[in-house]
C-alpha cells in the first residue's frame, strides 16, 4: 500500500483539479448560452466566467435581465 | 504553485523584487502583469454593468491617456532614471489594463452585433468624464484586491489568483488575439 501512496495522492490531485476544471468550463458553457438567449454580450460573459469562475457567475446571475415573455400567439384568421 | 511559474513563463519575466507575496509565495506574475490583467478584468466588468447600454461610441483620447503614465513609468525605469516600486506599477498598470479592457469588451460588441458600427471619437467630454470616473473607481479595486490577499496572507485567496492569472495570460496572450483577427478578417470579407 505504501508503495502506492504517492500515486494515489497524485491521482486524486489530478481527478479533483479536472473535476474543478469541467464544472469551471460548463458554467461558462450555460452562461454564454443563457446571455446570448437574453440578447446580452454572450461572448464577454462567457470571457468574465472564464476568467473568475464562481464570482463572475454570481455577478452575472445578479446583473442579467428579465428573461423576455414569449411572443404571443398570432391571432386566429 | 510550481505549475503556475512554469505556465506563466513564457508571459512574464517573474522577477521577484517586482512581484507581490502572499502568504510568502511569490505570485504568477509579476506586479505590473498582475496588475493589467485586473484591469482587462474590470474593464470588462465596467463595460458590461454601466457602459453597454448608453454609450454607442468610445472616446480615443482618454484610453491614449490611461497608457501614458505606464509609459513614463516604464521607459525612465529602463533608463535607470530611477527605480519603481510595486505601488506605481500597480496603479499604473490598472489604468492601462482598464483601457484596453474596454476597447476589447467595445470590439467584441460590435462584431456580435451588426446593427452597431465602430464610433470612434476624439474629443468627448461627457464619455472622458465617465470614463474618469471608471478609471478612478477601478484603481481603488485593483488596490483592494491585491491588498486583502497580501495582508490576509490566505492560501486559498493565493490559488485563486494563481488560477486567475493563469487563464488570464492564456486568453490573453493567445486566444483574444486570434478571435479579434479571424472576426476582423470576416468584417473586411463582407
Amino acid at each position: 500500500m505504501q508503495k502506492f501512496e504517492p500515486f494515489l495522492i497524485w491521482g486524486g490531485c489530478i481527478v479533483f483539479y479536472l473535476v474543478i476544471f469541467v464544472i469551471w468550463i460548463l458554467l461558462a458553457v450555460w452562461v454564454y448560452k443563457d446571455a446570448k438567449k437574453r440578447g446580452e454580450n454572450a461572448v464577454l460573459w462567457l470571457l468574465v466566467v472564464l476568467l473568475t469562475g464562481i464570482i463572475g457567475l454570481i455577478i452575472y446571475l445578479l446583473v442579467r435581465p428579465k428573461e423576455k415573455a414569449p411572443p404571443p400567439p398570432p391571432p386566429p384568421a | 504553485m510550481d505549475i503556475f511559474y512554469l505556465l506563466n513563463s513564457p508571459f512574464c519575466h517573474q522577477m521577484s523584487s517586482r512581484s507581490f507575496f502572499i502568504a510568502g509565495f511569490k505570485m504568477p506574475l509579476c506586479a505590473r502583469c498582475t496588475a493589467i490583467h485586473i484591469g482587462l478584468l474590470l474593464g470588462y466588468l465596467f463595460h458590461l454593468l454601466f457602459m453597454r447600454k448608453e454609450n454607442q461610441c468610445i472616446c480615443l483620447l482618454s484610453l491614449i491617456l490611461f497608457n501614458v503614465p505606464l509609459a513614463i513609468d516604464g521607459i525612465t525605469q529602463l533608463y535607470g532614471l530611477r527605480e519603481s516600486t510595486n505601488e506605481i506599477r500597480l496603479l499604473t498598470g490598472t489604468l492601462s489594463g482598464l483601457s484596453f479592457g474596454l476597447v476589447i469588451a467595445y470590439v467584441i460588441e460590435a462584431f456580435n452585433n451588426e446593427h452597431k458600427d465602430l464610433k470612434l471619437e476624439l474629443f468627448n467630454t461627457t464619455l472622458m468624464k465617465r470614463q474618469a470616473h471608471v478609471a478612478i473607481s477601478s484603481e481603488i479595486l485593483a488596490y483592494l484586491i491585491i491588498y486583502v490577499g497580501v495582508l490576509s496572507n490566505s492560501l486559498l485567496y493565493l490559488i485563486y489568483i494563481s488560477l486567475y492569472l493563469t487563464i488570464s495570460s492564456f486568453l490573453h496572450n493567445i486566444i483574444v488575439p486570434i478571435y479579434i483577427m479571424v472576426a476582423m478578417i470576416k468584417c473586411i470579407k463582407t
